[in-house]
């Protein structure tokens, strides 16, 4: 169990792999070279800065609007109070934003067993990349006569590197990312719970990720159970002898459980993780003929 | 419960409101007039197919049986793709061009619009005469009959058998969800030896869950909760009688019955909403700014 205020973070600016600047707050992590590794940030983008092409990616995200909008092309616009499950191996975006926009981010290992590359790890490598190639609008360009495609995705281009093998995409469980605006589920009473009521968004994948809000009246207790990362969206009480106010984040891990007693009125988001057990060992022969298939197509 | 032997089930013309050929074998019907009614067919498309993009105020199931349907951006339909198509959200067009069969359920969702049998559409469109007349789909109120004097036909046979405006519910996912069952793992059901569950995930506020399983031959499946379980391959017996490819079964929540299998055998749960969670409609419920713009629209 971690427990972390958002709000005692430090703003850190502005690295990604990508095109434009983003500030983030690090709020959680996972264990490094897990395959249920995650990240959890709360991200800042400028407006109009941000520019991310049509990819995919061999991890699972979640993504929470918090402030402003985000567009992801024909896979639709996220506005404040949307909640979106980016599955592994789907292709999303190209992702704009014409405007100063908060995001809570998830990166964590999905049912495929990709696992996650912890930001030091990724961001290591990509210094190092800068010796033979630059990275422009989220593609990286090796220098000319350096061995390897010229162009390629920058994060596939930073794994490959960091792996030291062709990064195999995962056979999507859902064709595209999952668009939830929390506004149009219902609150709904929890069983053995006074005071505290449900929007159940949903349970993903065949390792059970889990996506839900919890409404939480002043005076009222709720138990958080199961792998998973519960954000505090509004709201305030204690959180396991501490306090919790907005941006309050707890990672859970399997079998672990945690109580919020409110004092005034709270919105608790979870965003579940894979059950562990649940995660796909990679095995050697996973490398195969998809792997050389899919670096035809990069 | 209710068991049926969709082979014996006969394969009728069926009326098309859209463009192609369709042939329907209905397997399983709801209560008419519930807000969890449904209709259980196989549909066999025999090319040509064409729907325009447009949403239902109930949700679907689809599962691609053989050949190809296209939803446009939402993707493509190939056997073993299960979609869930939430209620409220824009799909298609629809298009075929080859023979195709696709197990389709339509069910009342989340929100409480139900599902019109086709008795209730058809009296109901038999009535709209009294005070109209219905031309290429779009209903024309008599002159001095109160109200919008075009609306589009399934609209205003909707509205006279509910007696209220239809207001499309807002999508709890904004696209439908496909997912290719081929892309899921099997793993074992805990304490159940010789069967193996795909989990797909459950969906909506109402949770409606989707899996498949996989029985060994000699082993045994006890299936609970509201939804139709349809079997795709295999044999063996069921609640006393036998069962085969396109066996279905309907439970209602709080029913069980047991699968004995004789073959491997391959059963898909489509779940239904449980009825406790489906949204009452109550008048105040009825936002007439929205109603009267989705009127305009229609």
């Amino acid at each position: 169990m971690k427990i972390v205020q958002g709000d005692e973070q430090p703003m850190i600016g502005g690295r990604t792999v990508r095109a434009g600047i983003i500030d983030k707050q690090y709020l959680l992590e996972g264990e490094d070279h897990s395959l249920g590794n995650f990240s959890f940030v709360l991200a800042y983008q400028d407006a109009g800065s941000f520019y991310s092409p049509r990819h995919r990616h061999n991890f699972d995200q979640w993504r929470y609007q918090l402030e402003g909008e985000c567009s992801f092309d024909k896979n639709g616009i996220m506005k404040p109070g949307t909640l979106g499950y980016f599955p592994e191996g789907a292709y999303y975006g190209p992702q704009t934003s014409d405007q100063a926009n908060a995001v809570a981010v998830i990166q964590f290992g999905g049912p495929s067993g990709g696992g996650y590359a912890s930001h030091d790890r990724l961001f290591k490598a990509l210094d190092e990349m800068q010796a033979f190639g630059h990275v422009e609008k989220g593609i990286f360009y090796r220098n000319e006569g350096v061995p390897g495609k010229k162009a390629m995705d920058s994060f596939q281009a930073v794994w490959e590197y960091l792996n030291g093998r062709p990064l195999v995409y995962p056979k999507p469980q859902y064709a595209d990312p999952i668009l939830m605006n929390l506004a149009d589920y219902r609150w709904m009473p929890v069983d053995g719970a006074p005071g505290v009521e449900e929007k159940s968004l949903g349970v993903f994948t065949d390792c059970k990720i889990r996506a839900g809000a919890y409404k939480v009246e002043p005076g009222a207790a709720f138990t958080a159970t199961g792998r998973g990362v519960f954000l505090v969206l509004s709201g305030a009480g204690t959180l396991e002898g501490g306090p919790f106010r907005k941006h309050t984040a707890i990672a859970l891990a399997d079998g672990e459980h945690a109580t919020f007693h409110a004092t005034e009125t709270a919105e608790i988001l979870l965003m579940g993780l894979p059950e562990v057990a649940r995660i796909r060992v990679p095995l050697p022969h996973d490398v195969d003929a998809i792997a050389l298939e899919d670096l035809a197509e990069a | 419960m209710k068991i049926v032997q969709g082979d014996e089930q006969p394969i009728n013309d069926a009326r098309n409101v859209r463009t192609g050929d369709l042939k329907k074998q209905y397997i399983l019907t709801g209560e008419e007039g519930s807000l969890g009614n449904f209709v259980f067919g196989l549909y066999y498309q025999t090319g040509d197919f064409y729907s325009p993009r447009h949403k239902h105020n109930f949700c679907q199931w689809r599962y691609q049986i053989s050949g190809d349907c296209s939803f446009d951006k939402n993707g493509k339909m190939t056997p073993g793709i299960l979609g869930f198509f939430p209620e409220g959200a824009h799909y298609g067009p629809q298009t075929s061009d080859e023979p195709n069969v696709v197990a389709l359920i339509q069910f009342g969702g989340p929100s409480g619009s139900g599902y019109m049998s086709q008795n209730q559409v058809y009296k109901a469109f038999d009535g709209l005469k009294e005070f109209g007349h219905v031309d290429k789909g779009v209903f024309y109120r008599n002159e001095g009959v109160p109200g919008k004097k075009a609306v589009d036909s399934f609209q205003a046979t909707w509205e006279l058998a509910n007696g209220r405006p239809m207001v499309y519910p807002k999508a709890q996912y904004a696209d439908p969800l496909l997912m290719d069952t081929n892309n899921y793992r099997w793993m074992p059901l805990d304490g159940v030896p010789g069967v193996e569950e795909k989990s797909f995930g459950t969906f909506t506020d109402c949770k409606m869950r989707s899996a498949s399983y996989k029985l060994d031959p000699g082993a045994k499946l006890t299936a609970t909760g509201r939804g139709i379980y349809f079997v795709l391959s295999g044999k063996g017996t069921l609640e006393g009688g036998p069962f085969r490819t396109y066996t279905a079964i309907l439970l209602e929540a709080g029913e069980s019955a047991t699968f004995t299998a004789s073959e491997t055998s391959e059963i898909m749960l489509f779940g239904l909403t449980d009825v406790s969670r489906i949204r009452t409609p109550l008048p105040h419920d009825i936002d007439t700014a929205e109603a009267e713009e989705e009127l305009a629209e229609a």
